[in-house]
């Protein structure tokens, strides 16, 4: 069962990922960079989801560690509340 | 010496301006760098963007701060629109800069219409004390 968590992030990788594969089937701890995802589509993924969720990620967390995969960047989301 | 190359797509910024406006440029940008693109037309000012971008993310490549010294990309300001681009550092970036050993940080910027390329390069001299007689002070403080 997908968390809501999970598929925000989804969703906006969807938008604004440019990614090669499909962002809704994607494995969570797969590769964001392999799937194509640049780093200015990292941040503005992070833009996307601080709207959508109504957070703002820390400088600490805009790293490529945070946006490695759909699991890391959900950590990353968890850690914030 | 520490190197460091970015690429990117001037569409891309045309799609985060479109999308996330002002929430894109103040994340992003610092504000000298809004300030450089106030008389700019619209697209001289999405290259500029893209070029600042390609730059911060060359000085992240080539400085490679440790997640202790993690830095907002405003913190990396390239200013010097129409000339050589300059290159300070603020906040927790230049704490650490400043006591890493780097030296000074060089950056250079192209672009066409379409995409928008950024080279950076510093020295990486001996870390503070650790050479006889250096004085590990960054004259300039904030200028890298």
């Amino acid at each position: 069962m997908m968390s809501r968590t999970e598929q925000t992030v989804r969703e906006a990788l969807a938008e604004v990922g440019n990614l090669d594969e499909d962002a809704m089937s994607l494995a969570a701890d797969a590769s964001l960079a392999d799937a194509g995802l640049t780093s200015h589509a990292a941040v503005s993924l992070l833009l996307e989801i601080e709207d959508r969720l109504g957070i703002e990620f820390p400088p600490e967390q805009m790293t490529p560690e945070t946006m490695a995969s759909i699991r890391a960047i959900e950590a990353g989301i968890e850690a914030l509340s | 010496m520490g190197v460091g190359i970015d690429m990117v797509d001037v569409a891309e910024v045309t799609s985060a301006l479109e999308r996330h406006g002002r929430h894109y440029l103040d994340r992003v940008y610092a504000p000298a760098e809004q300030a450089e693109t106030a008389s700019m037309s619209p697209r001289r000012m999405r290259e500029y963007l893209a070029g600042r971008f390609a730059a911060k993310e060359a000085v992240l490549k080539a400085l490679r701060p440790p997640p202790c010294a993690a830095a907002a990309l405003t913190q990396i300001v390239v200013t010097g629109a129409g000339g050589a681009p300059r290159v300070e550092l603020a906040g927790n970036l230049l704490a650490w800069w400043r006591s890493s050993g780097h030296g000074p940080v060089d950056v250079s910027i192209s672009h066409t219409r379409v995409m928008a390329v950024a080279v950076a390069r510093t020295d990486q001299g001996p870390g503070p004390g650790t050479q006889e007689g250096d004085d590990d002070e960054q004259d300039g403080a904030d200028g890298a």
